[in-house]
């Protein structure tokens, strides 16, 4: 029945209540993969197996599925939010497995710069605060740099770029990151995401205004 | 406000009428739910400003209100009421469309048990971590959209502190942020992945709970920050409500609602493309039968969800549109008026007693 309804709330939901009943979850990832041969990003199913994986203590081999499923499609952001979802109930976030999950969403983004997912991951590893890990924004500045050389660049980043170079500006009253963080909202306004063209003349004026 | 036309308009209104009729066979599925899909529709002939050519209004306000619950709350259709007793209950959904229904009918709600309605939300609520049901059977997760209609009816309602205190908003206050995701965006429930329409319910339930841009706001600046720059990245041409997702008509509301609530003070036309966002819905005209289909696909139907958040989008982005109440903006007068009247008659009957 399941199958026939992936995207019923009440289905899932009894489905759920039987588990508890039967105080087994032993059963209910392999269910959950068979949906997602249909449905990559089925929502229920991921909600389902992030209950069944916390109810029942069920978080080994849930970090390699999701970078599994990250190897067949990087793209999927909700392998991306179950990641994020087993560290943080497994393992914690400490020191040492922030830094891995640095490198392994940097490689990801040598894959393919275009991946918001791995940029949102990217954030919310840092805490959403770029200026925290000076290194590593400064990698990412020299390879916008290198990039734009090449006359090629990608929003995402020129996007991280910038709010790091606006978010240093804010702390460290410093003019010239400011004046180098207007330019590439410009850049990204005019030419790197026209469609939100609007949005970063909003941000770019806003920033003017208080170099 | 801004015009906008998506052309069709008769056939939008015949759509939208057709379904408070009679419904498709695909949909038999929704006959628990019937109140809610009469929200839709009607909602969607008031963004056509094409309520008037509901000629049975009154007909109408009996039977919603022939669903209310005495103890409190409305059931989604005739067959949900008519349930064995302890099958039958109220849902938070319907009461909330129930409600939608009777204003957007002229209706004054003066027939509205209120004290027993927010009594029975209150006891929805899970003390242990303040979220939720959607009915005391417990037939649903909890799940933050039933927090956005608890919100809305206690807001709407006055509930006074012994109807719901200030801790009450504290636990389902703390619940809401529980649920808010890496990308800062807000999910179904803890863990979840976060996407617009969730977004949507988070923001408008802090709005009502008092806890969005106030002295008493839980959310900083540099997470508003965000927040506004997850619902912006959701523009492709239409408007989508997770990362690398397609576009999808219906968040054209979820999304931008989200967008509006993060950021009251800047035109949501300041940030996103509405040309484009209009061109995608205009693409998904469903032309044989009207109504918005899902996605612009040759095997897809129009159906009433999608018909009407793609209007209820478009309204909020050319401006006519209030957010939190999903109301076009000339109901919010009368929404407040009521807001007042049942303020005021309550506060007279307690003083009587």
């Amino acid at each position: 029945m399941l199958k026939r309804h992936i995207k019923n709330f009440q289905i899932w939901h009894h489905r759920q209540v039987l588990c508890e009943w039967a105080n087994d979850g032993s059963r209910e990832k392999a269910m959950t993969e068979l949906i997602f041969k249909q449905d990559q990003k089925n929502y229920h199913a991921w909600q389902h197996r992030q209950w069944v994986v916390k109810r029942f203590g069920l978080f080994e081999g849930e970090i390699d599925f999701a970078r599994e499923l990250l190897v067949k499609d990087v793209y999927n952001n909700s392998a991306w939010n179950h990641l994020y979802f087993c560290i943080q109930n497994s393992t914690g976030w400490s020191e040492e497995i922030r830094k891995s999950e640095l490198s392994f969403v940097q490689e990801k983004l040598e894959v393919a710069i275009d991946n918001e997912c791995a940029w949102n991951y990217l954030r919310a590893v840092q805490n959403h605060i770029l200026t925290a890990n000076p290194q590593l924004a400064d990698k990412f500045v020299s390879k916008l740099e290198v990039i734009e050389d090449r006359g090629n660049s990608h929003k995402h980043l020129a996007a991280y770029v910038a709010d790091y170079l606006a978010e240093k500006t804010e702390r460290d009253s410093d003019k010239e990151s400011g004046t180098k963080a207007v330019q590439i909202y410009t850049e990204l306004s005019s030419n790197l995401d026209p469609v939100r063209r609007n949005y970063w003349n909003y941000l770019s004026s806003c920033l003017s205004a208080k170099i | 406000m801004d015009e906008f036309d998506i052309g069709n308009r008769k056939s939008h209104i015949r759509y939208f009428k057709n379904i408070l009729n009679v419904l498709p066979q695909r949909y038999a599925s929704l006959d628990s739910q019937r109140l809610v899909i009469a929200q839709f529709a009607l909602g969607g002939l008031s963004l056509l400003e094409a309520i008037d050519e509901v000629k049975n209004k009154q007909e109408f306000i009996n039977w919603i209100y022939s669903l209310q619950c005495p103890s409190g709350g409305f059931y989604g259709s005739r067959i949900m009421k008519n349930l064995p007793a302890h099958l039958a209950k109220p849902h938070i959904a319907s009461t909330f469309a129930a409600v939608q229904c009777l204003i957007l009918l002229g209706d004054e709600l003066d027939n509205i048990h209120v004290p027993e309605l927010l009594s029975w939300v209150h006891s929805l609520m899970n003390p242990e971590d303040g979220s939720f049901q959607g009915a005391a059977d417990g037939s649903e997760p909890t799940d933050l959209r039933f927090t956005y209609c608890a919100a809305f009816l206690t807001h709407l309602f006055g509930a006074d502190a012994k109807e719901f205190s200030e801790d009450d908003i504290d636990n389902a206050v703390s619940y809401i942020i529980s649920c808010q995701s890496p990308d800062t965006s807000f999910g179904q429930v803890p863990g979840s992945e976060g996407h617009g329409a969730l977004t949507f319910c988070a923001l408008a339930s802090l709005k009502f709970f008092g806890r969005l841009h106030s002295e008493h706001g839980v959310l900083s600046g540099r997470e508003l920050r965000r927040i506004v720059r997850f619902c912006v990245n959701r523009q492709s041409e239409g408007i989508h409500g997770r990362p690398h997702k397609p576009d999808d008509t219906c968040y054209t509301f979820w999304t931008c609602a989200a967008l509006k609530l993060a950021q009251p003070s800047i035109e949501i036309s300041e940030k996103l493309d509405k040309e484009r966002v209009l061109n995608f819905v205009r693409s998904c005209v469903d032309e044989n039968i009207g109504g918005i289909k899902k996605l612009n696909a040759k095997n897809q139907y129009a159906d009433p969800t999608h018909s009407y958040f793609a209007l209820a989008g478009l309204g909020l982005i050319f401006n006519d549109v209030i957010p939190e109440y999903m109301l076009k903006k000339k109901y919010i007068k009368r929404v407040l008026r009521i807001r007042n009247k049942v303020k005021e008659s309550r506060l007279l009957e307690s003083n009587e007693l």
